[in-house]
């Protein structure tokens, strides 16, 4: 299944709005429910199994666990438990635009919109960055453990600030430098031409692009109906 | 500077580190002054046009541009996609762009890199995938900003090979680069600058014939590879301090590494040589306790290691040292995970490698090669013994090869066992005492002494 890049941006704007005026945990399993259908069938499998599996055990935390502990305690393992889980449909989604769309298709289909050219050329450089940026990141992490840092949710729980500090610091540098190289390369090869991009690949509406939109619409209705009724 | 250039000439800027070469490639490709702003005095004319006065996409047209790292210049995932990038950013219709992808493929020869996901290639593939995508618009101009840094021998010659075509159909070529070797039977004519000056502009054949101690004081690298002098021959006791035993690394159904075994001695600059892929950096995280996935044993003093003891023993400098400095000063950056430091050894360690002055400074401040003598620093104190270092000299000129030289003869005397990942045939055969050969996760050559000449043949795969 083929989306149009504009269909996959529509659904991640709706969602990142949705996730936070929803309350039904129904709502959310299907605001979940559809990038795992997208992640999976775009074969990205494994990726899928990871955040179904990292969403149900934020679910069984939020209702089964956080009401068996003390108060205070339950409550902040309460607030990371949702807050983080209605994160993850628009991690989900951000993760399949990445992986499923060519920058070449993204400006092609954005570029229709009749963005502004600086707008257009950024959002490019940031969809190419983020593999760049995975590499990058096993790097520094390599590097972390050989000084006998740890990298892991451990050092980040017992000395947060300390070892974010270790993080960003070679990651944002790294990322300045790389998304310079990335636009100089870009602008050499004419990206600032101003008449309409062509692109080797089709880029159209589908049938899937309508079927995508009319689910999202209805989990749109479904929300604001469970929200006037209060249901689960 | 005033520097003319005619239509169809080739020609190689070279000079020492900061010489200002790569600004001269940023004139002529409009990054200066539509990209990098700053104050720029005199007139740049490209194919007829003003430069200043003209847009970018226009000069874009004329001019194409392949940069120093192949894994910034892309931006599909696959191949073919890529190499209409700059035709799609014209506005060029899907049936003309589909020919015009066949056409290249027939030129030059990329029957096999059709439809490839980029991200698997290996460097000089993507190299490659760069310059199809560039030559694809068509340029009067094509710019190349050191295109060779990270590219193992038998790209480098598929890269000149590409050069060359340019050239013959009547492109305009510059070229600024630090490698000079492939090159020589390529260029017109030679353009040396130093300090921002051009220094001497001859042609090639004069510049061939200028007498070696020239080319040294004038801190360029070889015109000729088969005339590295050989150093690094010192009779080393083998203490077998560091084993390797049957390393295997399986990684995506295919065997990376395969039954590896060596040894390795206090005071040995070890190169680990290799196509891209051969294996060695897997090589290199095996021994730094970094991979997963890997069988076989690591020994230390007859000792095998885990891979955590291993973390502890070895330490990796890494091509881009940016990526291992953590922290906001040279000084903290010494001290960082070390219970109880000990500012005067930290001083000592600092006033070794001529870096106590810059002790307040942030370590991304620093030069490359500094940072890349405060990885060391951090080693020491650490106590590391074993040390890796990939690519250090990827991109230098000759002092700064030089200075790389001398850093790690003296972590050799000091009793470090050294393992050099390098492409550079001129590091290896001036510095190191031993060269290993990886070729498909096997050791197939171990080269010490006079036999070091036989890499270039082997790099090359003509044995």
């Amino acid at each position: 299944m083929r989306l149009d890049p504009r269909t996959k941006l529509l659904i991640l704007a709706v969602t990142s709005v949705s996730v936070f005026m929803n309350k039904s945990i129904a709502v959310e399993c299907v605001l979940a429910g559809i990038p795992l259908v997208l992640l999976s069938v775009s074969g990205n499998l494994k990726r899928m199994l990871k955040y179904a599996a990292f969403f149900l055990a934020l679910l069984l935390i939020q209702l089964f666990i956080v009401p068996r502990l003390p108060v205070t305690f339950g409550g902040i393992v309460y607030m990371f438990a949702v807050y983080i889980r209605k994160l993850l449909p628009c991690f989900m989604l951000g993760s399949f635009l990445i992986a499923t769309t060519s920058v070449s298709k993204f400006l092609a289909a954005i570029t229709k919109l009749r963005l502004s050219k600086g707008l257009t050329i950024a959002l490019a450089v940031t969809l190419r960055y983020f593999p760049t940026m995975r590499e990058e990141w096993a790097s520094i992490r390599d590097a972390m453990a050989l000084r006998g840092i740890s990298a892991s949710a451990a050092g980040l729980i017992s000395h947060p600030i300390q070892t974010m500090e270790h993080v960003y610091v070679p990651l944002l540098v790294s990322a300045s430098r790389i998304s310079d190289e990335i636009t100089q390369a870009a602008i050499t090869r004419g990206i600032e031409h101003t008449g309409e991009r062509s692109c080797i690949e089709e880029i159209a509406f589908s049938f899937a692009d309508l079927l995508v939109v009319i689910a999202y619409a209805a989990v749109v209705a479904g929300m604001v109906y469970a929200g006037m009724k209060g249901v689960f | 500077m005033n520097l003319i250039i005619r239509s169809g000439e080739c020609v190689l800027l070279c000079g020492p580190s900061g010489c200002g070469k790569t600004t001269v490639t940023r004139l002529a490709n409009g990054l200066i002054p539509h990209f990098f702003h700053g104050n720029l005095s005199g007139q740049v004319n490209v194919n007829g046009m003003d430069t200043r006065e003209t847009e970018i996409a226009a000069l874009s047209d004329a001019v194409g541009t392949v940069f120093q790292n192949p894994r910034t210049q892309f931006f599909n995932t696959d191949t073919d996609s890529e190499i209409v990038f700059g035709l799609e950013n014209r506005g060029i219709p899907r049936e003309a762009l589909r020919f015009r992808l066949d056409e290249l493929t027939e030129e030059l020869h990329l029957s096999e890199l059709r439809g490839r996901n980029i991200f698997e290639l290996s460097g000089g593939e993507k190299q490659k995938i760069a310059f199809s995508s560039v030559y694809a618009s068509a340029p009067d101009v094509l710019v190349f900003d050191e295109p060779s840094s990270n590219l193992d021998m038998k790209a480098i010659g598929e890269l000149a090979d590409l050069i060359q075509q340019a050239k013959i159909s009547g492109k305009t070529i510059l070229i600024a680069e630090h490698r000079i070797w492939y090159l020589m039977d390529i260029v017109d004519r030679v353009v040396y600058m130093q300090d921002g000056r051009i220094a001497s502009d001859m042609e090639a054949s004069a510049f061939k014939a200028l007498p070696e101690a020239d080319i040294r004081r004038m801190g360029l690298r070889v015109r000729d590879l088969s005339v590295s002098e050989s150093g690094g021959v010192k009779t080393i006791a083998a203490d077998g301090l560091l084993s390797a035993q049957k390393i295997s690394v399986r990684l995506g159904g295919r065997n990376v590494l395969n039954d590896i075994s060596f040894q390795a001695s206090r005071g040995e600059i070890i190169a680990i040589a290799g196509v891209n892929g051969a294996g060695k950096s897997t090589l290199a995280r095996m021994l730094c306790g970094l991979q997963k996935n890997g069988s076989g044993t690591v020994l230390w003093t007859g000792k095998p290691m885990s891979r955590r003891l291993r973390r502890k023993k070895a330490y990796m400098v890494m091509q881009d040292v940016g990526h291992q400095l953590f922290t906001d000063s040279v000084a903290a950056e010494c001290a960082l995970g070390i219970k109880a430091p000990n500012k005067d050894e930290i001083d000592r360690t600092l006033e070794k490698v001529d870096l106590l002055a810059y002790k307040e400074r942030h370590p991304l401040s620093l030069s490359g090669g500094q940072m890349q003598r405060l990885a060391v620093v951090v080693s020491d104190i650490c106590g590391k013994e074993l040390l890796v270092f990939d690519e250090p000299t990827s991109g230098l000129d000759l002092k700064s090869m030089e200075e790389v030289g001398i850093l790690t003869r003296s972590l050799a005397t000091q009793g470090k066992v050294l393992l050099i990942i390098t492409h550079d045939i001129e590091f290896m055969m001036r510095i190191c005492t031993r060269i290993l050969f990886i070729r498909d996760g096997e050791i197939v050559k171990d080269l010490s002494g006079g036999q070091k000449e036989k890499i270039v043949r082997l790099l090359r795969g003509e044995e």
